[in-house]
């Protein structure tokens, strides 16, 4: 088992107003910067305490201060020069693709090969980012990852012809140093998404928030059965606290795992966004990207996918990691309106009590 | 836009000319399926005096035994297009096996840029060429080919299985390629030239575009995604913007102008 954090590079866990965007007013300089020095911390928590990952997404003008994640790439590959750098991962519908292959071949470069990359096709609010219609960011994405590999394994100069993009000069330098390109991880929620992802010889990620364990399995297996050979990441949440009983408490505290801070355009708005969401990413072509269309009937209560004591939490990881089959787990650990002081404490417990008895088990 | 027919003499063979349009001529080569207009071919006659020459050995009733290469079949093509009318210069364009027609054409009048009298090939497009394949390659089976050739083959009416003589014929030309004394010609080739892969070819890999693009002085290499070997009914619309760029402004299209 391997571990990654994921930060949001969160700006504030308390005092801002709910939904999304939060309002600029809100930007406060002294307060980000602090804000981005804090969330290093965590990291340098989780790099000093074993794991073999460090990741970043890319989230607008919310409380995350990701906008661009290649750039926050650089900056954790030059901070930590053992672990991978996971670029987990840039919005394809709102990028150049040819940009996004050059900075991340760039980022490649720059940390000695380390990087592992992942894209994403993004989730509504998002697409309201930079007006890009989301019914169309499936092709967007589609088209934009096909244009990215061309761009890192092309020997001769080129040109394409999409039916989105459309260059006809195209040879980007530098190349990534890992060769033909960084290991991709491709997101799915369908066996069809991971079928796609064994297919073309990439990891396979599951988004633990958006699909249920038992659909996770089956994932797996059909990664597995279609000669997926390559690990699968498993991102989840997680928050743990001296007991179970304290978890608890904190978990209806503070609405941990409720995704909908993070998606919601605004307050009055968010069961309506859900259920565009739901519409939007049920299936398709390939399943690429989030998606809450699965399951039926009422749905349970949101809550991390981990959650409790350490031991509690140590239990679930070897449960879930043997049910899924997946093989690094990238923890979220910092959560909306959680305080920073209580995230930072759930991931010492975890460097601390849970991983060392995790990686004595390989 | 309606293509009338008619047809020429052209190294004695008997050659049929579909064409509409006016303007500077684009001169058409079908592929080994045989001479099938698309929409891009009427988008493109809507700029251009568009001749689109059915090769001998094609068509309803024509078998050609007597065609050993691609050099012969260069020469009566170069002919049909001089009695086909088409005066002064033109650009070529040739898909799959007339794209390797195309190409030979091109090299048996490499250079007529630098003689303003002359007639001849001013710019050349190369579909899907299908003058280089990898080691070990092989034609799709049947029951794969719409598939390989189209990215969406349900859009496009089913075709007769071309008849013995034309499989025969294709089989002697193929045969009669030397890739790598071809590959070794290819920089002879000045004029400009554009060449345009599907990337989800399933007959040729859109790689082999690479070739040209290397070898060729003056030449773009344009991938096209989301289509498969047959470009101009899969892209029609992107093939026809792109072909009337090129045959407009040649190797000066890669600088954008707006839309």
């Amino acid at each position: 088992m391997r571990f990654s954090l994921w930060s949001p590079m969160e700006y504030a866990s308390e005092g801002l107003p709910p939904g999304w965007p939060v309002p600029g007013r809100n930007w406060e300089p002294a307060r980000g910067a602090e804000a981005l020095q804090r969330a290093f911390g965590l990291y340098d928590l989780a790099v000093d305490g074993g794991f073999d990952m460090v990741t970043v997404a890319e989230h607008h003008y919310g409380g995350s201060l990701v906008p661009s994640p290649t750039v926050m790439a650089a900056a954790l590959a030059q901070r930590y020069p053992e672990v991978k750098i996971g670029i987990l991962g840039p919005i394809l519908p709102l990028a150049q693709p040819i940009r996004v292959a050059e900075e991340i071949a760039m980022v490649d470069v720059l940390s000695g090969g380390r990087t592992v990359v992942g894209f994403f096709r993004g989730i509504p609010n998002e697409h309201l980012v930079y007006g890009v219609p989301t019914a169309v960011t499936r092709e967007l994405f589609e088209e934009a990852l096909a244009l990215i590999v061309r761009a890192w394994t092309e020997p001769e100069t080129f040109g394409w012809e999409g039916r989105y993009y459309r260059f006809r000069t195209i040879s980007p330098m530098p190349r990534p140093l890992q060769q033909p390109h960084p290991p991709l991880v491709s997101g799915a929620t369908t066996p069809e998404a991971a079928r796609f992802a064994a297919a073309r010889g990439f990891l396979l990620g599951i988004f633990g928030a958006v699909v249920p364990p038992g659909r996770a399995a089956e994932l797996v297996r059909a990664f597995r059965a279609a000669g997926g050979s390559e690990d699968v990441l498993y991102r989840a949440r997680l928050y743990v606290a001296p007991t179970d009983e304290e978890a608890e408490v904190d978990v209806h505290a503070y609405g941990l795992g409720d995704m909908r801070p993070l998606i919601a355009p605004a307050p009055q708005r968010a069961e309506g966004a859900a259920k565009v969401m739901a519409a939007l990413f049920g299936g398709g072509r390939h399943g690429h990207g989030p998606s809450t269309g699965h399951g039926h009937g009422p749905p349970a209560p949101p809550r991390p996918e981990f959650c409790g004591s350490p031991v509690t939490v140590l239990r679930q990881l070897r449960e879930s990691s043997q049910a899924i089959g997946w093989e690094i787990l990238d923890g979220l650990f910092t959560m909306p309106h959680l305080p920073h002081a209580k995230a930072r404490r759930s991931l010492e417990l975890f460097v601390k009590e849970v991983v060392p008895a995790l990686k004595s088990r390989r | 836009m309606t293509f009338s027919e008619r047809h020429v003499n052209a190294d004695g063979f008997t050659v049929r000319v579909l064409e509409a349009g006016s303007g500077a001529p684009v001169v058409y080569l079908h592929g080994a399926g045989g001479l099938h207009l698309t929409k891009a071919h009427e988008l493109l006659a809507q700029r251009y005096r568009v001749v689109a020459l059915e090769i001998p050995g094609f068509g309803a009733d024509t078998e050609n035994s007597r065609t050993t290469s691609f050099e012969e079949l260069a020469t009566t093509m170069a002919r049909a297009v001089e009695a086909a009318g088409v005066r002064g210069g033109y650009t070529l364009v040739g898909t799959s096996f007339g794209g390797t027609t195309a190409l030979h054409m091109a090299l048996a009048d490499p250079d007529p840029a630098g003689d303003e009298a002359a007639a001849g090939i001013e710019a050349l497009v190369l579909i899907s060429p299908a003058a280089f394949h990898p080691e070990g390659w092989q034609r799709p089976a049947p029951a794969d080919m719409a598939r390989a050739l189209f990215v969406r083959p349900e859009n496009v009416p089913p075709r007769d299985p071309p008849p013995p003589g034309q499989v025969a014929f294709l089989q002697r030309l193929r045969g009669s390629i030397d890739q790598d004394a071809l590959r070794a010609r290819l920089a002879e080739v000045r004029i400009p030239t554009l060449v345009l892969c599907g990337t989800e070819d399933g007959v040729l890999p859109p790689e082999m575009g690479r070739i040209y693009r290397a070898q060729m002085p003056n030449c773009t290499l344009l991938y096209v995604w989301d289509a498969a070997h047959e470009l101009t009914s899969d892209r029609p619309e992107a093939l026809a913007a792109v072909i009337a760029d090129f045959a407009d402004r040649r190797e000066a299209f890669i600088v954008g102008v707006g839309d």
